[in-house]
């Protein structure tokens, strides 16, 4: 057990943090109760390793990053997660979006819908949270240059995607 | 030509938010992580060392069995070959006593010579076939041992006998003595002092 921090100090640390761990890991495992159970393994993965925390980040991008891994292996565990580009592949551009903003946004959020867990989560810590690409890399545990082009390439299939859908209702 | 914009992007994320269904922290979810941390961690991580040492010791263990079990190339040489089997403790031991060796006054420090022990010729006994390589091993490691410690004794036995002449010399040569008388030892330590014309008649 680790002595770095009282069992009563770590436990106000988790009542403060659950709400965001859960919600985080609720974004990759859309069963509430997987999500709550991994949400629950990262803090006492992270309680036997508070040793190894050196401050880095703050202790809640620490925790993330370890619920981030926790869900991973889960996901490995129940089905492949992949991330299909072959759309992407194709691409040289993007492509041009006829429709109003409106409309477009109702598109992007069906297309954001359809991606990935792990992609949507990315989406959402860059463009919604604002985190940086370094915070961001660091729960991932990738270089921040290659979330910075897996964003290109989501956007780019975001784009085909919403082309797709505007063909199909025209 | 209109692109993705960030802005788009990010209302539809924020507008996503909001009608996202946030999910609530069950009552319970401190308590169960609490009490987790209480709990040592799983049996299962214990097992798997246990598994991972069991099966080194084994692997190790057939490897040591295989080793000993397998006779090397030189035992199979040995096996196939005859090979002078090596005296017994007593054949060493028994070596004929020499004759007396006359040690000239003027040359004190001359070494009486050895003689070399001749070993018998004898052809190795086959291994029998109710004992397994590893047994013959060891059988045969035993009767070097012997050999070994008999010749061992043997030469402990003779320096002995050297260092009381080489005493006997020096005491004797230390002393002005007679022109017409010298001394004579022999390899079991036994000494003489003899006159010249004692020994022109033996």
């Amino acid at each position: 057990m680790s002595s770095v921090i009282s069992k009563e100090d770590f436990a106000r640390l988790v009542r403060q943090h659950a709400p965001q761990v859960l919600d985080f890991t609720a974004r990759l495992l859309p069963d509430s109760r997987e999500a709550e159970e991994v949400a629950q393994d990262a803090f006492v993965k992270a309680f036997r390793q508070l040793s190894s925390f050196r401050g880095e980040s703050s202790f809640l991008t620490w925790v993330q990053r370890i619920a981030y891994h926790e869900a991973i292996d889960h996901l490995r565990r129940r089905r492949p997660f992949t991330t299909d580009i072959s759309n992407v592949a194709a691409m040289t551009d993007e492509p041009d979006l006829s429709t109003g903003r409106e409309e477009r946004i109702t598109l992007l959020e069906e297309a954001v819908d359809e991606l990935p867990p792990d992609d949507q989560l990315l989406l959402h810590l860059f463009y919604y949270e604002d985190r940086p690409l370094r915070d961001i890399a660091y729960i991932m545990d990738a270089e921040p240059n290659t979330l910075s082009g897996r964003l290109y390439r989501i956007r780019k299939r975001l784009m085909t995607m919403i082309k797709q859908k505007e063909d199909e209702k025209t | 030509m209109k692109r993705l914009e960030n802005s788009d992007l990010r209302e539809a994320l924020r507008r996503r938010e909001a009608r996202r269904m946030k999910p609530e922290v069950p009552a319970d979810f401190m308590d169960s992580v609490m009490q987790r941390i209480e709990t040592k961690p799983t049996a299962n991580r214990r097992w798997c060392w246990i598994a991972a040492a069991a099966s080194l010791l084994l692997i190790i263990g057939v490897g040591a069995a295989l080793l000993l079990n397998e006779p090397t190339q030189d035992e199979e040489l040995v096996a196939k070959t005859e090979l002078p089997s090596p005296p017994t403790a007593s054949e060493t031991i028994q070596q004929p006593v020499e004759q007396l060796s006359m040690v000239d006054v003027e040359k004190p420090k001359t070494q009486p010579k050895r003689k070399k022990v001749v070993k018998p010729q004898t052809s190795r006994p086959e291994i029998p076939d109710t004992l397994g390589s590893g047994i013959w091993q060891s059988k045969r490691n035993v009767e070097r041992a012997l050999q070994m410690l008999s010749e061992c004794e043997a030469v402990i036995e003779k320096s002995e006998q050297e260092v009381r002449n080489n005493i006997v010399k020096a005491t004797f040569n230390a002393v002005p003595q007679p022109a017409n008388v010298i001394l004579v030892t022999n390899e079991a330590g036994d000494y003489e002092i003899v006159e010249t014309k004692r020994i022109i008649d033996i």
